[in-house]
């Protein structure tokens, strides 16, 4: 299983959390992120997402692999979900396994802050009132 | 003639054997995100002079279409980032990023 990956479809947690399980590991880390109603004080009815997808599968796997390499952790697995979400959809998932919870949760803040300034995706709020916009940095 | 003329000449005749000299090349850009919308095309091939830097490039783009400002872009040029002073090649695919918005 590649370690970042990119989808149109809904992302299948299950098989993502077995991939990470491991005898060695005490402690698994996970985050999701999740389309919100609100932003900025504006009612959103949907995202869409769009990635630069060849250097976004590249510069994934290098964020994953630091990770790895950084802390004291056995596995880590991200899958973002591009094209259009609705409201409570799941945008990025994350997880980590690791033999200590410390590690596992320090290495998921890594990854979800690193690819909010690095990975080469946007998003594009519609909202309740018929207006658009791409966003503008890092949310 | 005059020694200034002839320096006068000199140069435009310089000049004028420089520019035939400066070749050009096809490049290809792609646009994303908002550089999609504001150029209303997915991406285009440009010929520009052999030597000229990314952030000319962009330059003259940002002109034509009303683009963002150069400093709040990052680039990339055949699938990895690249600095703006890189000068690309015939054929080189080159991608302006504008500021991300993933997770």
């Amino acid at each position: 299983m590649k370690k970042f990956s990119i989808t149109q479809e809904s992302i299948a947690i299950k098989h993502l959390l077995v991939a990470l399980e491991d005898p060695v590991c005490g402690a698994v880390s996970t985050f999701e992120g999740r389309v919100r109603k609100h932003n900025l004080e504006r009612e959103v009815i949907e995202l869409h997402y769009e990635s630069y997808e060849t250097l976004c599968l590249k510069e994934g796997q290098q964020i994953v692999d630091e990770a790895i390499n950084h802390f004291e952790i056995t596995n880590a697995l991200c899958v973002h979900r591009i094209g259009v979400l609705e409201i409570g959809d799941l945008a990025i998932w994350i997880g980590v396994s690791a033999p200590h919870r410390d590690a596992s949760f320090k290495a998921c803040r890594y990854i979800i802050d690193e690819v909010k300034i690095r990975l080469p995706i946007w998003k594009k709020e519609l909202y309740v009132d018929g207006d658009s916009g791409w966003l503008e940095g890092a949310g | 003639m005059l020694a200034s003329d002839l320096f006068t000449w000199f140069l435009e005749h310089h000049i004028n054997n420089t520019d035939k000299m400066t070749e050009l090349i096809n490049i290809q850009i792609l646009y994303f995100a908002v550089l999609k919308d504001k150029t209303g095309q997915n991406g285009e091939t440009l010929s520009v002079k052999e030597k000229s830097t990314l952030a000319s490039i962009y330059r003259q783009l940002q002109k034509k279409y009303d683009l963002p400002e150069q400093h709040r872009l990052k680039v990339a040029i055949n699938d990895s980032f690249s600095t703006w002073d890189y000068r690309p090649c015939h054929g080189d695919t080159i991608v302006f990023i504008p500021p991300v918005t993933g997770g």
